[in-house]
């Protein structure tokens, strides 16, 4: 093989982008084309597959596949990317018949809800139709053919690479047009005589032939950079354009002339299609295609009901998490970790990249936390080691009091969260191994005292700040703790969910399943799952943050519009996520500085205390405030301002969220490989050599990728996204009209961008990389 | 649509671990020139030029033939002209590149300015050395490269407010949008209807 044979079939570019999007669309119609397949196989056979399949792969081919690098090179191979792009792609398509099973492998969700209302959208239909009409296409495919074969626009695309997609899309999209009168499929009716493509066809190849000849037969070069490139295989540029030419114009023309041949015999000896379009003609179908009577896009049929995903019925995992000892084996190994952070916390190098405490909770398990609230729920709280001693003491400890009556709220546990917030920066708790120990020592306490004294895990309840942060963001979790079949529990007398069986204690947090939504105050620890007699209760998929968007009565929570302490713990913790990713960023660490000599040199912790007291105090209270005012005003709600605020207060949470999100799995990617060393140098000094020598290179600090900066991005854009939703949704359920809902939702939206402006701010921001050692040289 | 939220998760994870770094497929054609047996093609990219990553990509073709060389060893010195600064030097690879013909080096150039460019070729027992300059434009700032990752939220709002729009005409097709009001401000009814909406 010639070595530039060899260099062309190795050369694959990789489009993240463009393979996503394909297989994505191929994943969607052959979801949808099995669905339909087993209804009707004989409309929906497999050739209909091969051809959507070979569609996209034509696309595939012109676009990231050896062509796409060496167009730039040859005119010929340039030339076969347009024809792939033009001729091959969307007729293969539209042969596909892509409509019903792209439709029908949407999940039902998405497709009642966005994709029916805008395919049964009138003017979207209308304007589908004039685009395809052939008086139309046919211009629009000549004209994109010309005008981007007119050496001005070829030199523009070849040069620059946003003019090089536009130039595709204009191919892709005329190109689509062009064919789809063609090919009319299912379940397009005729609105034309067959007859008329013929000149349709035919004048569309004679455009083609005169192109290719123009460019076959020129005595120069058109465009300028083949002219410039060097040649490859003794092709001069002026070969290279005639070959171009003569591929536009043989297969070009084969392309353009085949289904003249098979419509022609259609025509010539009958076929089904001729049938079809006599009895469409005595019809008198107005509408191409007749979207509202299509069964598909009738969202108000029942469908079947899927059980939802279920993490208790998955192998192995389910029955783990079933097994009753499982939350005591998981405590015991977390307890494990807390004892050796504890350990070396206390008599370990005060250096935190060292020392086990400097990197295992504010690295590795901040960022496993609220991966695992993304991607399941409050796993943390499932396996806390802190409630353990009181667990296993719990026989010889007296049953205690309930916790007082006058403390039954939040206002405690966001206070206490505020100051965690405020001391980890003031007291620069991640770089400080031996008060890091200490807290997880007096967490230990906290519980156990607090638990021996009051019953009911008013700890986890009304106390711990970790739990409430678990609590709050666990509501845009994916999974929740939630009844499998409503019915079940409405014939249900005895109620072992809240009251406990016989071996297994009923919730001590007070949730009533059957009443319970959403996962606040939810702890995870399945002794529901366990008492319940008729196992039904599991640990099921739900919507992410669709519980913020109702305000039902919650089962030990009440609504959240009566709760303004739950309300003020979660502006702390979704103020409290950008200020504390805020407090690690060069500027505003310098902000501190130049407030610090402003106000003549106060001790540092008086500035970040301020700095705190602004961001998770004041700007949150001036914030939620105005906009519930505004919105009350605007909106002219009677509903009083500050209820107004108790609830849009819930919409930020998803913001706050993405907030955290970002920053844990900054530190986390960025620096995950910081434990390894720290490992080696604890295990030595515990005088295990096993490990080897402490890698200290993986502690140093270095640069984040790019890709870390994409993700934390996008954590916010879908942060916003949610928060957007749900404060829209909220003020929809309370306004009548759509008009005075955005005006009540509008000054929530403003904050809620403001926060993601300022997130987005602090990503693009030199951050500390704490818990790491310097970078040498 | 388990499998489709599966899906969906795996396609954002692979779209977000893609970085469109510089890749050696060619670019602008800077220089082509024929030493000692050999013809030495120069691309640059991106276009136009600008302080940051930059690919050089080199063709090392046989000056007779115009066959290209595989085994050719590509090193590119990169000075800064007029300046003061240190010289920036890279091995041309083929790894580097996309379009496997051709040798790519993607160099760091710290800051705007013209830049010499000196790339040596050594193959079948010759050394060809080709210079050229190039003139680099000051850094797109960092939010203008990553202009797509946070802006295309608004696309998703304007999409949805459009959707809300058909909706609300579909169930409204004749009534303007002051014309269907009720007395369901008031705080009492505020409820159910917030519970309607959360049943429908």
């Amino acid at each position: 093989m010639s070595p530039t044979l060899d260099a062309f079939f190795r050369s694959w570019p990789f489009d993240a982008w463009l393979t996503a999007a394909l297989a994505l669309s191929a994943g969607v119609y052959l979801r949808g084309w099995r669905v339909l397949h087993r209804r009707d196989a004989r409309r929906w056979h497999a050739g209909r597959l091969a051809a959507f399949l070979g569609g996209l792969a034509g696309i595939f081919l012109a676009l990231a596949s050896p062509i796409e690098p060496f167009a730039s090179l040859l005119l010929q191979v340039h030339m076969l990317q347009h024809l792939l792009l033009m001729m091959v792609a969307p007729p293969l398509v539209w042969l596909g018949a892509p409509l019903f099973p792209l439709l029908s492998g949407l999940p039902k969700p998405i497709r009642d809800y966005w994709a029916v209302p805008l395919l049964r959208t009138r003017w979207l239909r209308t304007l589908f139709t004039r685009l395809t009409h052939p008086l139309v296409a046919w211009p629009l495919f000549v004209a994109a053919t010309w005008l981007w074969h007119t050496p001005l626009l070829y030199e523009l695309a070849l040069s620059r690479g946003a003019w090089h997609l536009a130039e595709h899309g204009c191919f892709i999209a005329t190109a689509l047009a062009f064919w789809y009168p063609v090919v009319r499929p299912y379940p397009a009716r005729p609105r034309w005589s067959q007859w008329l493509l013929f000149p349709y066809l035919i004048l569309a190849d004679v455009q083609n032939t005169v192109l290719a000849a123009w460019l076959t037969f020129s005595g120069h070069v058109l465009y300028p950079h083949y002219a410039r490139v060097p040649r490859l295989a003794g092709i001069s540029a002026l070969d290279d354009q005639a070959a171009a030419g003569v591929l536009m114009w043989v297969p070009g023309s084969i392309v353009f002339l085949l289904p003249l041949v098979w419509i022609g015999m259609g025509l010539l000896f009958g076929s089904d299609r001729q049938t079809d379009r006599k009895k469409a003609a005595g019809e008198r179908q107005p509408s191409p295609v007749t979207f509202p009577q299509l069964p598909i896009l009738d969202t108000t049929r029942p469908s079947p009901v899927r059980p939802s995903f279920d993490l208790l019925r998955v192998p192995v995992v389910g029955a783990f998490v079933r097994w009753r000892r499982a939350r005591l084996v998981m405590q015991l190994v977390l307890a494990l970790f807390a004892a050796a952070v504890i350990f070396d916390g206390l008599f370990g190098p005060q250096l935190s990249p060292m020392n086990l405490a400097g990197v295992l909770p504010w690295i590795h398990w901040r960022g496993a936390v609220i991966l695992g609230l993304l991607v399941v729920g409050n796993v943390f709280c499932m396996a806390c080691p802190f409630t353990l001693p009181r667990t296993l003491a719990r026989r010889w400890l007296p049953r205690g009091r309930p916790w007082p009556r006058r403390w039954r709220s939040k206002w405690l546990a966001a206070g206490l969260l505020a100051l965690f917030l405020g001391s980890y920066e003031v007291f620069s708790l991640w770089d400080s191994p031996w008060l890091t120990a200490w807290i997880a020592l007096g967490y230990f306490v906290a519980a156990f005292v607090v638990d021996s004294c009051f019953r009911d895990a008013a700890f986890c309840k009304y106390i711990c700040p970790i739990g409430q942060f678990n609590f709050v963001n666990s509501l845009v979790s994916p999974l929740e703790v939630k009844v499998r079949e409503p019915a079940v529990c409405a014939s249900c007398q005895t109620k072992e969910c809240i009251r406990g069986a016989a071996a297994v204690p009923g919730c001590e947090l007070g949730l009533y399943q059957p009443r319970k939504s959403g996962n606040l105050d939810c702890t995870f620890c399945l002794d529901c799952v366990r008492a319940c007699p008729h196992e039904n209760v599991g640990v099921l998929a739900v919507v992410p943050a669709q519980t913020l968007l109702g305000d039902p009565f919650r089962s030990g929570i009440g609504r959240f519009s009566r709760r303004p302490d739950l309300a003020a713990l979660v502006i702390v913790l979704v103020f409290g996520a950008f200020a504390n990713a805020a407090g690690m960023v060069a500027p505003v660490v310098e902000w501190q500085d130049q407030l610090r000599q402003w106000l003549g040199n106060p001790p540092r912790w008086l500035v970040t205390s301020v700095y705190y007291t602004v961001a998770i105090g004041v700007m949150p209270l001036v914030l939620v405030f105005s906009a519930a005012a505004l919105g009350c005003s605007w909106g002219k709600r009677r509903q009083d301002w500050f209820a107004a605020a108790t609830r849009f207060s819930f919409a930020l949470i998803p913001i706050g969220f993405g907030m955290w999100l970002a920053h844990y799995s900054f530190h986390l990617f960025a620096s995950y490989d910081t434990i390894v060393p720290a490992t080696q140098r604890f295990a030595a000094g515990l005088g295990w050599s096993g490990l080897g020598e402490p890698q200290w290179q993986c502690a140093c600090c270095r640069g984040a990728g790019a890709w870390i900066s994409h993700l934390e991005i996008l954590m916010l854009d879908f942060g916003l996204l949610l928060s957007l939703y749900t404060g829209f949704r909220i003020a929809e359920a309370h306004a009548s009209r759509v008009s005075r809902a955005l005006r009540t939702f509008l000054p929530w939206a403003v904050v809620i961008v403001l926060l993601f402006a300022v997130g987005v701010w602090i990503v693009f921001q030199p951050m500390q990389m704490r818990g790491t050692l310097p970078a040498v040289g | 649509m388990r499998g489709f939220a599966g899906s969906l998760i795996a396609g954002g994870l692979l779209l977000v671990s893609y970085g469109p770094a510089a890749r050696g497929d060619g670019g602008v054609v800077r220089v082509v020139e024929q030493q000692a047996g050999l013809q030495i093609s120069v691309f640059t990219s991106p276009n136009p030029l600008r302080a940051g990553p930059v690919d050089i990509s080199v063709l090392v073709q046989d000056a007779e033939t115009g066959q290209p060389v595989p085994e050719a060893d590509v090193s590119v010195v990169v000075t800064p002209r007029g300046r003061s600064g240190h010289a920036i030097h890279g091995a041309a690879t083929a790894d580097a590149a996309t379009n496997k013909l051709l040798r790519a080096a993607v160099l760091e150039l710290p800051d705007a300015g013209w830049w010499d460019v000196e790339v040596v070729s050594i193959a079948q027992r010759s050394r060809a050395r080709v210079r050229f300059a190039m003139e680099c434009g000051q850094p797109l700032p960092h939010w203008l490269t990553v202009w797509p990752w946070f802006t295309w939220p608004a696309g998703a709002v304007l999409l949805f407010g459009l959707h809300r729009l058909l909706v609300w005409r579909r169930h409204n097709p004749k009534a303007p949008p002051t014309a269907r009001r009720s007395a369901s401000e008031s705080p009492a009814t505020a409820l159910s209807l917030e519970h309607r909406a959360q049943h429908s």
